[in-house]
């Protein structure tokens, strides 16, 4: 299992934003779904080894990162966007995903061929040579996912990665998230359920700190009836499970 | 791969910022105090440390400005998923600023190299001993910088730094013979014409690359490390310095225009002789021949404390180097040449009460002024010339000797 966690609790203070929650999940692209202040963003800050659980056990890529060695090794095979995505605007594409590649202690003799491969996937290998600060909001985005994908990590924790695309960009997000899943581990937080239908092969629910839910997108989208809100089978599908949770 | 993450840092990090910073302020030091370089090289490696006392706060507000540069992009967070140590990302950062304070503060210094070597007239031995210290110096700023920017994260954290130690730097000034006044890279004490060894140098320099390094290990958090730089910092700071300066006897050599009245400077202002010959030949020429009368002009940097000569006439050279070589301020360089005509410490006069003008002495030393500049007064133009010469040397040997009386009886009607 790439990815293992047990009743995993995280505090912020007194409130309780990870409430023993339970995970399981392997190679293929998996959807994370929740309303606001769920405890999505928390759970893959969790999973990025950004944020130490308060409680609970939590597995990656096979390791409980029990120490300072076995946190690297995981980290060398990880690949995270953050949803508040930073990045140094005077840098080139290239030099933005050539300088994480380096971070990621890939070896130099692979790093300008892998940071070609990233930015053509992510359709960015013709402004490679453009400033950061000059491109669109969508692209800088894309930069994002070029740099979390450019060590091939076996753990991909993307956090909002179609906010700012646009559909047709969207449409080829969707086609390379499949492309990734077919070798790692890939965990997409979103609250665009449409990407989640057409692209994920699991979905995992939460809501407020737990997981409700998990299973396929059709699962999802049977769980809802006609009386559910929503304008697709798995929105109706998402409503009911949360209204379910929440009884 | 570090070569091309540096040269990375140094297009497009905050490297092209201290350069442009680190140039314009050189060159703005440069400019405005350009006497205390032009012609000398050992002017110019003495001003050079003197100029620190700007440099170091702008690198160390580059150090901090660097440093805090995840924080401004919102890098943070994922800085926080990458397996590589935190401090190399940061090692490369501090050595990208400071190697591109470092570029930028070159092409000044080239321009600045290029106009006194057109004009310098002496190098001598070690010349160049104060500059090892600068590259070190601003090192260990930028590291500072670095260690602070670490600690305390934010916009102002680099200008409020860099203002402290700009106050921390000119405090020295005011307690010269501090020992954090002899460490301290930016020094007034150092003159274009003394030497000191190179084992003072080597000392200083060594004192502070220990203090970059436990600065450094600081700010990599590296507790125990930094025990062992800063512990050599420590003894250096308590040991003696090695040795003492000496005046450089080339550079003080005097040399003097070959015809008479001559006119000498030091060796090292000999690039001004020809400029400073115009401005105080005439008068030179205009005393020729009044017995107990200056014969010769000299540059008072070798005169002796307290030395008085009949036949000498002192005069400065301080802040006297234009930009372009040459005297800046003739008028300076006369005034000096002329009140060391009759200056002999004599003791302060007594406050004057009522019009200065019907004050005797007064009327008589204003008398002798107006003379040597070429416009006397009526009165005494209307004595024939060898008379006017006599009065002039009666007027000089009572100045010599502070005779005030004689002084009072000598004016003029």
């Amino acid at each position: 299992m790439t990815v293992a966690v047990e009743e995993l609790t995280v505090r912020y203070g007194r409130r309780v934003v990870l409430n023993g929650l339970d995970l399981a999940l392997d190679t293929g692209v998996h959807g994370l779904l929740g309303p606001n202040g769920a405890g999505k963003t928390t759970l893959m800050r969790v999973l990025a080894t950004v944020a130490r659980p308060d409680g609970g056990g939590v597995r990656l890529l096979g390791s409980a990162i029990a120490d300072e060695k076995a946190l690297r090794e995981v980290r060398r095979q990880l690949g995270y966007l953050p949803q508040t995505f930073g990045f140094y605007p005077r840098f080139t594409v290239r030099e933005f995903v050539e300088y994480f590649a380096w971070l990621k202690e890939m070896p130099a003799a692979r790093i300008p061929v892998a940071v070609d491969r990233a930015l053509e996937r992510v359709g960015l290998l013709d402004r490679a040579d453009d400033r950061m600060k000059t491109l669109s909001g969508g692209m800088q985005r894309r930069a994002g996912i070029a740099q979390a994908i450019v060590n091939d990590p076996r753990l991909l924790l993307l956090d909002e990665p179609t906010a700012g695309l646009d559909p047709e960009q969207r449409v080829d997000f969707r086609a390379l998230l499949r492309e990734l899943g077919v070798d790692a581990c890939v965990l997409v937080s979103t609250h665009l359920v449409e990407d989640v239908a057409v692209a994920c092969e699991r979905v995992s629910l939460v809501d407020g700190g737990r997981l409700v839910f998990t299973g396929t997108p059709e699962q999802l989208a049977s769980a809802g009836g006609d009386g559910d809100a929503g304008d697709s089978a798995i929105e109706r599908g998402y409503t009911a499970v949360l209204r379910a949770a929440r009884a | 791969m570090i070569r091309r993450m540096l040269r990375i840092e140094l297009r497009h990090g905050s490297a092209p910022l201290a350069a442009l910073a680190t140039a314009v302020a050189l060159t703005w030091v440069l400019v405005a105090n350009p006497a205390q370089w032009v012609g000398q090289w050992g002017g110019l490696a003495v001003y050079l440390r003197m100029c620190l006392l700007v440099l170091c706060p702008l690198f160390l507000a580059a150090g901090a400005w660097q440093v805090g540069r995840d924080r401004r992009a919102r890098t943070v967070e994922l800085l926080g998923t990458v397996p590589r140590p935190a401090w190399h990302p940061m090692l490369a950062g501090w050595a990208a600023v400071t190697l591109g304070g470092l570029a930028g503060l070159s092409l000044p210094l080239l321009v600045a190299a290029a106009m006194t070597a057109r004009l310098a007239t002496y190098a001598g031995p070690g010349w160049w001993g104060p500059l090892p210290v600068v590259p070190i110096g601003l090192a260990a700023a930028s590291a500072l910088g670095v260690l602070i920017g670490r600690r305390f994260p934010g916009r102002v954290t680099a200008p409020v730094a860099g203002l402290a130690l700009y106050v921390g730097l000119a405090l020295p000034a005011y307690f010269p013979d501090s020992r954090w006044a002899v460490l301290s890279p930016v020094t007034d004490e150092f003159r274009s014409y003394v030497l000191w060894p190179a084992s003072f140098h080597v000392w200083q320099a060594a004192w502070l690359g220990l203090v970059a390094a436990t600065f450094l290990l600081l700010a990599t958090r590296r507790w125990w490390a930094a025990v062992a730089p800063a512990a050599l910092a420590g003894v250096l700071l308590v040991a003696a310095p090695p040795d003492q300066p000496a005046a450089d006897p080339g550079a003080l050599e005097l040399v003097c225009t070959e015809r008479a009245p001559q006119v000498c400077v030091t060796r090292i202002n000999e690039f001004l002789l020809a400029d400073v010959d115009a401005v105080l030949r005439p008068g030179l020429e205009r005393l020729a021949g009044i017995p107990g009368t200056p014969v010769r002009a000299v540059e008072e940097t070798v005169r002796r404390t307290g030395e008085y000569r009949p036949d000498i006439a002192w005069f400065s050279l301080n802040d006297q180097a234009r930009l372009t070589g040459g005297v800046d301020r003739r008028d300076w360089l006369e005034t000096t040449f002329r009140s060391s005509l009759g200056d002999n410490d004599c003791p302060p006069p007594p406050d004057s009460v009522g019009d200065p003008t019907l004050d005797p002495v007064w009327r008589t030393e204003l008398a002798a002024d107006l003379w040597m500049e070429g416009d006397p007064p009526p009165e005494l133009t209307a004595l024939p010339e060898e008379r006017q010469r006599e009065w002039i040397g009666r007027v000089f040997a009572a100045s010599r000797t502070c005779d005030r009386a004689e002084l009072g009886r000598l004016a003029l009607s």
